[in-house]
């Protein structure tokens, strides 16, 4: 009986969704309608409820950009495994690989001069390629960490450049690139955590991760003083403290 | 499908547009929390563009696997936040409302707000409340919840029931009538 009166339920629940009134489901089934009336209420309430729910629209399209970024990311992740020239590489010596062609490529002072070029830049592209190459080169973690807090020095500089150009599209970019950086170091500290072996080496990233979020922070303030659209960054600065915070962890009392 | 596990952005884009929201919904009316709730959506998206090579329909409807990353995230989540569990009440238990008595012209809307269907939520056991999450936020059919959940058609439906009755008696003590 009871497990009838389940599928009862269902039914209705079902007939309501396909646009039927209550009225109509109840009428079907007189004899448990003063059961099925109460439950179907509060479904339909919550269903409402549950409906008017919304993703803000400026989140939806920044995770769609990170997704498509990741998409595009992957693609040329993959490219090489389907050449059988570098397919059997390891991803070092492709990183290696990659550094020599740049070099051959584009010259060691266009290299160079990558390295201070900003986001509307056309050197940019070079600039984080050899930041990719520079971190595929790098061994161990920690020390990865360490390059991912001084690139997350150059996307905050970025960040501010683009702020007082008003480039927002650019911005938003830099802003997950730099939440990459802040995630990776997060997750070296949460792994590393209970490795008694290397937690001087965890100290010194953490005190090196606080003393560059202090300045970086107050470069964020100062250029949200010094711009049209203050919003954006304090938004930029919001995600930065958190993404800090979080990376340093609640134990971590300060290196001072 | 295939198209998608080959990371064709196009693809893709139409799987997250599909059950983005739905996504959000879910995972809102589980942490209620709008920024966790976005990080967590976010996760999820990349999480299944991650793992969507290793998908393998089996029996396992597309939404159904999204939304088991969605879910274990959640549980992540809270565990993460060592949330403090909320005294549960009488699991399952079916027979605990009393009946109001049926009246067809006093079929009057129900109203409450995400708050306090969320707080309702913390009510129920998990089980109760993770069955209307997937039901009404996430609009999976009992199948499909079944499959979140790893459990028969049978039992979601009965699960769908006690949380109903539960949900109903907290948002609508017996006695109180419902505003019309």
């Amino acid at each position: 009986m009871a497990e009838r009166f389940e599928n009862t339920l269902e039914e209705c629940l079902e007939m309501l969704r396909q646009g039927e009134s209550m009225e109509q489901c109840l009428a079907r089934y007189p004899e448990q309608a003063a059961d099925l009336a109460p439950l179907l209420q509060v479904a339909a309430a919550t269903q409402k409820t549950s409906s008017a729910v919304q993703p803000r629209p400026e989140f939806k399209e920044r995770s769609r950009y990170e997704i498509q970024s990741q998409l595009h990311g992957k693609e040329r992740k993959t490219e090489p495994k389907k050449t059988s020239l570098v397919g059997w590489m390891p991803r070092w010596a492709v990183a290696v690989v990659s550094v020599i062609l740049v070099f051959l490529v584009a010259g060691t002072g266009t290299v160079a001069a990558s390295t201070s070029s900003m986001p509307d830049d056309t050197l940019y592209p070079v600039k984080l390629a050899t930041e990719r190459a520079r971190l595929g080169l790098t061994r161990g973690d920690i020390k990865k960490a360490r390059v991912n807090v001084r690139l997350a020095d150059r996307r905050v500089k970025e960040i501010v450049y683009l702020a007082r150009k008003g480039d927002s599209r650019r911005l938003d970019k830099a802003l997950l690139r730099l939440e990459g950086h802040m995630e990776a170091i997060e997750q070296v500290i949460e792994a590393n955590a209970d490795r008694p072996k290397v937690q001087e080496a965890l100290m010194a990233l953490k005190a090196l991760l606080e003393e560059r979020a202090a300045e970086n922070e107050a470069a964020i303030e100062e250029a949200t003083n010094n711009t049209d659209d203050p919003g954006i960054l304090r938004r930029v600065l919001e995600r930065y403290r958190q993404r800090y915070q979080s990376a340093l962890g609640s134990g971590w009392r300060g290196s001072r | 499908m295939r198209r998608a596990q080959r990371r064709e952005p196009e693809a893709f884009g139409q799987l997250y547009e599909e059950h983005f929201d739905r996504i959000y919904r879910y995972v809102m009316l589980r942490v209620r929390n709008q920024e966790d709730a976005e990080d967590i959506t976010q996760q999820v998206f990349l999480k299944a563009l991650e793992k969507i090579g290793s998908y393998r329909w089996r029996g396992m409807p597309f939404a159904s696997w999204l939304f088991r990353i969605a879910h274990n995230l959640v549980v992540d989540y809270w565990k993460k936040k060592s949330r403090e569990k909320v005294a549960a009440v009488a699991p399952e238990e079916i027979d605990e409302m009393a009946a109001s008595p049926y009246d067809p012209a006093a079929l009057a809307e129900l109203n409450f707000d995400m708050e306090q269907l969320a707080a309702a939520c913390d009510r129920l056991t998990d089980g109760q409340r993770e069955i209307i999450s997937l039901r009404f936020a996430g609009g999976l059919s009992v199948a499909e919840s079944a499959k979140v959940m790893g459990k028969s058609e049978g039992a979601v439906k009965v699960l769908q029931h006690a949380a109903l009755v539960k949900l109903r008696r907290i948002l609508c003590p017996a006695g109180e009538e419902v505003d019309g």
